[in-house]
């Protein structure tokens, strides 16, 4: 008998028990889905990280001091001159500033709000392109220079605080200490920060460091020339730092990259474990379809004698039987294909993840699903085939 | 065309043995019409089942239009049964989900004839059985007689040296019976190599020769002296 003739047999075999095929299917579908969901909604993850720090600053690095360095930490182990020293003599590098940040409360005629305090070098709003002013202007060089006490505020802070007033050279005040408003800016947020409470404010750092006691400044933030510098305008960040303050290990640099592979390699890791779960489940899947197809080859013992006294071969049993297997995994394994990426793009949908045609996942569900068919599919085929075809001919 | 020597097969139930065939012989030439008769259990069923390579003898030789069959592997056994063996049961063995025109077909799926000629040879056979109105009917759609018109047709479709029936009219009235033994004996005249089992002296009576079992051995091997003819309306000639 030939591939067709089979495959049309397999078909009516599978068409006269319909509801029976259809919740062998269910199985593998369940675990296709599985499989399906879990791996595009990794590789979405994975791909809308990447695609945001495309966008945003896959050149930035940063400068920190080494925590576990042996050395002691004081407080101008990071200057605001080395910053202007480096961007200065490297050539690797874009910009570079030094950045100190902390919470404070800032109150303006409405109320009183929280907010992220960001204090830096003008050069910082070159380094964060998702900031757009949208109001004023941004601090300038002389304004740090100056120590002047002025901020720039994130445009739904201004709302806050001033309401429908216009922020421009309102003062704002922190403590004791009074600001003037220059501008406001909006920025695109990292689709990630879900529902942030508390917005930004910039102040020039050498304003913010004249406030206190001690000044220190945190890290630097720093963009290289283009992407292939990265690695070099930090090495030439760090080994400047090291030769400058005459310490062995004392201070740490970290590309933006870096942090992205870090996050890849763990939702990679994540993935596969969640894909082994819901690999589980598509066994138990083709454990259920070898079940159905052992029940299926004797229940129809009789029709297996009828074919073999009319001149049927092993070889055509056998292939009529594994048909049937393949072909209810294949279905199934299409429909799994489809609910997993509808489940996918509905959670996407809600987390706001953009959602991610996984044509690998795909191909290796399908390739799965066909493997299950022949693998559980096998046994109970075979035994089809070797029944004896008088036996099978008595039997009742 | 068709010689059996010596032929043995015993069942094991338990721990012994039972021996059903005891050394059958039987030659039967190109065009006969062949009834055999005996008591229930002498081992008729079984000898045919060896005959239709349904299954394998414990000794002896079966040479079948030329082929030594105790010699083939499965494969070829299989071949055989598709070529040379057309079978017919006396519970029909039709395939219950399938149209009579797929049931004929079926031998010839096997024989990996094309579509179309199929379609055309099966038509033509179930014509062939009175049946030409009932291609489209299901097996619980039809009358016995009708299911077992049905079964001589498949196995007629692939042309085949002999045809072997056992008990064909056993499920069958009296009326139906005949109309089928009437289809038997137009295909012998026709040239068909038949043999046939059966309780019935009239039934056997179509036939040209009866052989007649008794405890797994052959004890009479004789000619017909007053044939029974039948023809499709229903009128019985004895001469
Ligand atoms: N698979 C089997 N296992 C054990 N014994 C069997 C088996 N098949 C047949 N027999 C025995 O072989 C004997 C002959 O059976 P067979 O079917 O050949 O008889 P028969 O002549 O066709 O009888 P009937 O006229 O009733 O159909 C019986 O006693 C039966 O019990
Ligand atoms: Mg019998």
């Amino acid at each position: 008998m030939n591939f067709m003739e089979s495959f049309y047999t397999a078909l009516e075999g599978i068409w006269a028990n319909k509801m029976r095929s259809a919740l062998t299917m269910l199985g593998i579908i369940i675990g296709i889905t599985s499989v399906i969901a879990v791996t595009a909604l990794g590789e979405g993850g994975q791909k809308a990280i990447n695609d945001e720090m495309e966008k945003f600053g896959q050149n930035t690095f940063n400068v920190f001091i080494n925590w576990e360095t042996k050395e002691k930490i004081e407080s101008d182990d990071l200057t605001i001159d080395d910053a202007a020293v480096l961007g200065r003599i490297s050539p690797a590098i874009e910009y570079i500033v030094p950045y100190s940040g902390t919470t404070i409360e800032l109150k303006g005629p409405k109320k009183e709000e929280r907010a992220n305090l960001t204090a830096t070098t003008a050069d910082y709003f070159n380094i964060q392109k998702r900031m757009k002013v949208t109001k004023g202007r941004l601090f300038s060089d002389t304004d740090d220079k100056e120590q002047r006490a002025v901020v720039v505020l994130e445009d739904k802070l201004g709302e806050k605080l001033f309401g429908q007033m216009n922020p421009i050279g309102q003062r704002v005040r922190w403590g004791n200490n009074s600001l003037v408003v220059i501008g406001t800016y909006s920025e695109e947020k990292f689709k990630f920060d879900m529902g942030q409470e508390t917005f930004g404010a910039v102040v020039p750092i050498q304003y913010y460091n004249s406030l206190l006691e001690e000044p220190s400044i945190h890290s630097f933030m720093g963009t290289a020339v283009d992407k292939a510098s990265v690695n070099s305008a930090m090495q030439q960040a760090k080994q400047y730092l090291t030769r400058k303050h005459q310490k062995n290990d004392h201070y740490m640099v970290r590309s933006m990259q870096e942090s992205v592979d870090q996050f890849n390699q763990l939702t990679g890791t994540l993935t596969l474990i969640f894909s082994i779960i819901a690999g589980i489940s598509l066994v138990v899947g083709g454990v259920g379809v070898m079940n159905i197809m052992l029940v299926s080859v004797t229940e129809r013992t009789r029709e297996i004698g009828i074919r073999k006294a009319l001149g049927a071969r092993r070889s055509d049993i056998l292939i009529q039987f594994l048909i049937e297997s393949i072909i209810v995994c294949l279905i199934g394994g299409l429909v799994g294909v489809l609910c997993g990426l509808g489940i996918a793009a509905l959670i996407s949908h809600f987390a706001n993840l953009p959602p991610l045609l996984s044509w690998n996942s795909v191909f290796i569900a399908f390739g799965f699903s066909s493997a299950i068919g022949i693998f559980f599919g096998l046994y109970p085929a075979n035994k089809a085939a070797k029944l004896d075809p008088i036996e099978a001919l008595r039997y009742e | 065309m068709l010689q059996v020597e010596g032929l043995t097969k015993s069942y094991k139930t338990g721990d012994s043995t039972l021996p059903i065939l005891k050394g059958v012989s039987l030659l039967v030439e190109q065009g006969e019409f062949v009834a055999i008769m005996g008591p229930s259990g002498s081992g008729k069923s079984t000898f045919m089942n060896m005959l239709g390579c349904l299954d394998r003898p414990d000794t002896g030789s079966y040479i079948l239009d030329g082929i030594e069959v105790s010699s083939l592997n499965d494969k070829q056994l299989a071949y055989v049964r598709n070529q040379k063996i057309g079978f017919v049961f006396q519970s029909f063995n039709l395939l219950a989900r399938s149209t009579s025109l797929h049931n004929v077909e079926l031998p010839m799926m096997y024989a990996n004839v094309s579509r179309s000629e199929r379609r055309n040879r099966a038509t033509e056979a179930l014509k062939r059985v009175g049946l030409g109105e009932r291609m489209h009917h299901k097996p619980t759609q039809l009358s016995g007689g009708q299911k077992q018109r049905v079964a001589i047709a498949r196995a007629l479709v692939n042309r085949p040296a002999i045809l072997l029936a056992d008990e064909p009219t056993g499920n069958l009235d009296s009326r139906s019976g005949v109309e089928i033994m009437s289809i038997f004996q137009e295909l012998h005249a026709q040239g068909v190599t038949i043999i046939l089992v059966t309780h019935e002296m009239d039934i056997a009576q179509h036939a040209e020769r009866i052989v007649t079992f008794k405890d797994g051995i052959i004890i009479r091997d004789e000619r017909v002296e007053e044939r029974v003819f039948s023809t499709p309306n229903d009128e019985v000639i004895v001469t």
